[in-house]
């Protein structure tokens, strides 16, 4: 327990570095895009079960498209004042939390569920709380819209966005594992949603069909993936190799059915593998050195 | 301003105030750690599918078989499946938190559907059509199968029916 109580404190150093800005221009370009891809559908179709907090909300608002576009036209603009480090922390909560309730709104509007918005949804908010401790030295930086250099940006931002990263593929991974058992990569499954749902352009469709071995070869890789990434979060030399993977399967997911996982790709390539902390910097010096 | 701890400045240059400021955010962003890491932790196993709370259970069922219908019109064209509560309500999802509830539909199993139940509920929802004479609905089984020694996967079994529109009145004719 007082390992990982030292482990938290090592959190709290902040450090300097371009990376803060840059991954934050990411986010929200990702939160951009998604805001532009969801859209709230119109129905009289009961709710079956709540899948947002917006479904709790009365009919009038969780089916209200003028609230729904408010809520875009509302994220847009924070969104723009935080990229430009104005008008803080309020622009930083306003995107955050309006980003939530428009896709909570579009999330809550349909019969089944799509996973490509969290990831980036929850960076806002690790990124957004960031905001709210620093705000004043970000604003006073020197260079503010490349403050990287001297704006204070902890180490837990980037700790707490690569844990969510991973844990979220572990327990996509464990649910495969707890639903389907080992028979999930057999390739069968991965045949039929290549021949029934993948897009006409797609390359890789017609090598799954071709032979089962390999489907069962990619869905193996994926399961194996996924279900170990959670590594990553206590062995930090492993987040390079795990992005690239990442990366890989997004690019074949995107090949064969386009789910539209680009802010995912994007994210996971940037926090695991671009981001290159200096771990030894932490390390206790050795005897010798120390002497 | 908020001093900088642990970056550039020596702690004994900071006043009382700046310390006690510096201490009292480093509670909160303690606070922070442990609470978004235990709530990531607990919460998406317990609600599975609650935005922004999700375990990714998409495609997380091992699919063997899947049935889908096609209902044409005498002229060829296609009719909504929708309308002739025959659509696949497939979500890729075993525990998939259906938010709205989905349209009914008869294609709920990957097996041919006997020939009476078919026909009779057809037959039922062209009463929606009195301008379809007649409808050739096919059903479609997937799965997997062997083909020129290779292991692929597609139509493993299919019928079509042919069903006669008894409410065919169209221009005043019967």
């Amino acid at each position: 327990m007082n390992k990982l109580r030292g482990r938290v404190e090592t959190l709290l150093e902040v450090r300097s570095t371009r990376f803060a800005q840059l991954s934050l221009w990411m986010i929200l370009v990702s939160a951009f895009y998604y805001s532009t891809v969801i859209e709230e559908y119109s129905t009289t179709a009961q709710i079956e079960h709540h899948l947002s907090f917006a479904t709790l909300l009365p009919d009038s608002m969780s089916s209200n498209y003028v609230l729904f576009q408010a809520c875009r036209a509302g994220f847009w603009i924070s969104a723009l004042f935080w990229a430009l480090n104005l008008a803080l922390p309020v622009s930083s909560w306003a995107a955050t939390v309006l980003f939530t309730v428009l896709i909570s709104l579009g999330v809550g509007s349909v019969s089944y569920t799509i996973h490509i918005y969290h990831l980036t949804n929850w960076l806002m908010f690790i990124y957004c709380f960031w905001y709210q401790l620093y705000w004043r030295d970000i604003r006073n930086a020197p260079h503010l819209l490349l403050f990287g250099r001297s704006g204070p940006f902890p180490r837990w931002a980037v700790f707490l966005s690569v844990y969510f990263i991973a844990l979220s593929y572990t327990f996509s991974g464990l649910t495969k594992l707890g639903i389907s058992g080992i028979a999930w990569a057999d390739g069968t499954s991965l045949q039929l949603w290549s021949l029934l749902t993948a897009v006409s352009w797609s390359p890789t469709a017609p090598v799954f069909l071709y032979d089962r071995m390999w489907a069962m070869i990619a869905q193996s890789s994926v399961l194996l993936l996924e279900s170990t990434a959670f590594l990553a979060i206590v062995f930090p030399r492993y987040r390079p190799l795990l992005g690239i993977l990442l990366f890989g399967f997004h690019v074949g997911n995107e090949l064969t059915f386009n789910h539209l996982f680009y802010g995912n790709t994007l994210l996971d390539l940037l926090f695991l593998t671009l981001y290159r902390e200096d771990y030894s910097a932490n390390r206790p010096q050795s005897a010798s050195t120390a002497t | 301003m908020f001093p900088r701890l642990g970056v550039s400045r020596d702690l004994n240059t900071y006043s009382y105030e700046e310390v006690g400021a510096a201490e009292s955010r480093k509670r909160v962003e303690r606070g922070f750690i442990w609470i978004f890491c235990i709530l990531q932790l607990v919460v998406p196993p317990l609600v599975i599918d609650f935005y922004p709370f999700t375990t990714m259970p998409m495609y997380s069922d091992s699919l063997r078989r899947i049935s889908l219908f096609s209902v044409k019109e005498d002229a060829g064209a296609e009719l909504s499946l929708v309308d002739f509560q025959l659509q696949s309500n497939y979500l890729a999802n075993p525990v998939a938190r259906i938010g709205r509830k989905q349209a009914p539909t008869l294609n709920t199993l990957p097996e041919i559907i006997p020939d009476q139940v078919l026909l009779s509920h057809v037959r039922d929802r062209l009463r929606h059509y009195p301008c379809v004479k007649a409808a050739t609905v096919t059903q479609r089984i997937y799965g997997a199968l062997e083909r020129q020694g290779r292991a692929t996967a597609g139509v493993v079994d299919q019928k079509s029916w042919d069903v006669e529109n008894q409410f065919y009145a169209c221009g005043g004719q019967k």
